[in-house]
């Protein structure tokens, strides 16, 4: 359990740094990209826009003079005050014009638009720069809007600022939405507003969050709004927001996310974890309870036998006397083998760590030879099938407890009835790995069986030879220790065959 | 009740011996049938006409001695197969008390959440004269 605890605290800590790590590259890489933006908005700005504006700036101050000296001729004669109107008007207009569908557009190319005819009209507005950035996975429009202000423009945050302060957009309307947008830095208010039937309406008004870059120049007043620039949305739906808080925003949700990954991961690991633990408890006291009685039985077996065996000395019945030492011998004898077995068992899950060069083939021989005995005191002949393998790096005395175990069960479940009964043992070389196996024509194993016979105390004829029922589940834990894999085929009445796949280095578990 | 004859279900052939051995010293007219599991016990009280036929009325056994820990079908399933067979008027007399050598209390209270089941004896008492009086309380 301490293992387990280390772990866990191990895990966690690398994850709380990962997730750091996480965030401050986020971090460093809003900062960088919106540098970037910025940077490049900048640039553009200053080198194509500027200018532009200046010219622009010139022509409506020219007109903003018209218009006072405008006021100087009411009054003069009727026909030159109609002629400065109207040339002011025209003047007036051609700007109005020109800002009224020079729209600043961040259409992709591809797209037409009634307005691009007028584009050549519209040489006081730059084309937008535009680069689509994605945040919160929905493409957004990057635009660098010149801004129209009075001599050099102070700023050009909106260029920096995706979508800040440029566009409201109804959010019931599909598709592109065109909006003439006003700002008015003095009272740091955003009036948007859209053209419907050629006429300008308010849409909505929104005030520049604390984070929000300002604009410091002033507007000039044309005519009944300033009037500053439009700009248009690529995506629908998306509302105002300020630089600080948009980056801040995906930043948050980033951490949130990346917060619930997190800990999603972490508890699913800790109920695995907990399921894991839980199911090794479940079988450690299924076994302490059959240990404990499978030990306690016999012994208790005994205790009723020796008593047997005292009235037995007292009577003078030295024949029941003898049945009964005998008796109590076997018991005892049972009792050792269960004892050596579970310790068995529990070593066979300890890594010890030893591995040397099996030679199969001999440890096949060895196999034999400890089992010739029995085989003949039963009458199961046992062949061995010409082989040819090279030295593997094992643990030998897994190999061996294995193959002794397999081999003496083949043993108890002969069938005698059958005129010939065998044990074959046979093993090839399958390049990548090397095959074992120790086939039977014994009583086999019931289908159902083959499913549980690898648990522990699992016994299926007791009536036919003895047994504490642990022998597999030892063979099984051999096997994994090895990295070996163990399948068994066998059909009832016919006979058995278990086939040992081994890898021919196995050093990653032993 | 007078006994007339004990079912042993136990698949420990020295057991067998102690109980039988201790049983007929408590009273050697006693008629005592062995079972090596829960199985080869419930195949045995089944066909009651004809085991009638075999042993008049020393069937069914007045009381069954039974094991917890068995193969093939351990006690706890033979308690539930007999719970059915038992629905058959002609095995409500029968006695059960477990043997075994677990003293769980899970097990005592599993075993005894059946009506039928009178007793829980652990192995193995120290004389015929102790099982028989554990026998005396169940029966």
């Amino acid at each position: 359990m301490k293992l387990l605890d280390r772990f866990f605290q191990a895990h966690n800590i690398a994850w709380l740094l990962t997730i750091l790590m996480g965030t401050a590259i986020a971090i460093n890489f809003f900062r960088y990209s919106s540098a970037l933006f910025e940077n490049e908005a900048r640039l553009d700005f200053e080198a194509q826009v500027l200018p532009r504006y200046a010219l622009l700036s010139t022509t409506i101050e020219k007109i903003d003079l018209r218009l006072n000296s405008l006021a100087g001729f009411i009054g003069a004669s009727p026909e030159t005050t109609e002629k400065s109107f109207q040339r002011f008007a025209s003047q007036l207009g051609g700007v109005q014009k020109q800002i009224e569908y020079c729209w600043i557009s961040a259409r992709p190319k591809n797209t037409l638009s009634t307005h691009d005819r007028t584009k050549s009209e519209c040489n006081f507005f730059s084309p937008i720069k535009t680069s689509q950035v994605f945040l919160e996975g929905t493409p957004r429009a990057l635009l660098s809007v010149p801004i129209y202000g009075e001599g050099t423009a102070k700023g050009f945050a909106i260029a920096a600022l995706p979508l800040h302060a440029l566009l409201s957009t109804n959010t019931s309307t599909t598709g592109i939405q065109e909006f003439l947008v006003l700002m008015d830095t003095s009272r740091n208010h955003i009036q948007s507003y859209t053209i419907d039937e050629n006429k300008i309406v308010p849409v909505s008004s929104t005030e520049l969050g604390p984070d929000s870059k300002r604009l410091t120049f002033p507007i000039k007043r044309i005519g009944a709004f300033d009037f500053v620039y439009t700009a248009k949305s690529l995506d629908t739906g998306t509302a105002w927001f300020s630089y600080g808080s948009q980056s801040l925003s995906f930043l948050v949700w980033a951490l949130f996310f990346a917060m619930a990954l997190y800990i999603r991961a972490i508890l699913s690991q800790r109920n695995k974890v907990r399921s894991e633990v839980k199911i090794r408890t479940e079988e450690l006291s299924q076994f302490a309870y059959r240990a404990s009685h499978d030990l306690k039985s016999p012994l208790s077996t005994v205790g009723g036998l020796v008593r047997f065996a005292q009235q037995d000395a007292k009577d003078g019945n030295t024949l029941e006397l003898d049945k009964n030492l005998q008796k109590i011998g076997a018991q005892v004898k049972r009792l050792e083998t269960l004892v050596s077995d579970i310790l068995l068992l529990a070593m066979s899950d300890v890594d010890s760590g030893s591995n040397e060069l099996v030679d199969l083939q001999q440890l096949i021989g060895l196999t034999v030879s400890n089992n010739a005995e029995s085989a003949k005191a039963k009458g199961v002949e046992i062949r061995i099938e010409p082989m040819n393998l090279p030295r593997i790096e094992a643990s030998n005395v897994r190999l061996v407890q294995i193959m002794d175990n397999l081999v003496n069960n083949a043993i108890k479940y002969a069938d005698t009835i059958k005129e010939e009964p065998y044990i074959s043992l046979a093993g090839t070389d399958r390049n990548k790995h090397i095959e074992l196996r120790v086939s039977d024509n014994g009583i086999g194993i019931e289908e159902q069986d083959r499913q549980t016979m690898f648990g522990i105390f699992k016994r299926f004829h007791p009536a036919h030879a003895p047994g504490n029922g642990l022998g597999l589940s030892i063979v099984q834990r051999h096997i994994e220790m090895l990295n070996a894999t163990i399948v068994v085929e066998s059909r009832v009445g016919s006979g058995t065959t278990f086939i040992i796949t081994l890898p021919k280095s196995t050093r990653i578990n032993t | 009740m007078k006994i007339k004859s004990i079912l042993v279900v136990d698949d420990g052939e020295d057991d067998r011996y102690i109980v039988r051995r201790q049983l007929s010293q408590i009273e050697p007219e006693w008629e005592i049938f062995e079972a090596s599991h829960g199985k080869d016990a419930i195949d045995f009280l089944t066909d009651f006409d004809q085991k009638r036929l075999e042993y008049a009325d020393k069937f069914p056994p007045t009381l069954i001695l039974l094991d917890i820990n068995m193969p093939v079908m351990d006690g706890f399933e033979f308690l539930e197969q007999f719970d059915e067979l038992r629905k058959d008027q002609q095995y409500e007399s029968v006695v059960l008390a477990m043997i075994s050598s677990s003293n769980r209390d899970e097990d005592r209270q599993k075993a005894e959440a059946y009506p039928f089941v009178k007793g829980f004896i652990e192995k193995w008492p120290d004389s015929s004269d102790d099982l028989k009086a554990q026998i005396d309380q169940i029966v």
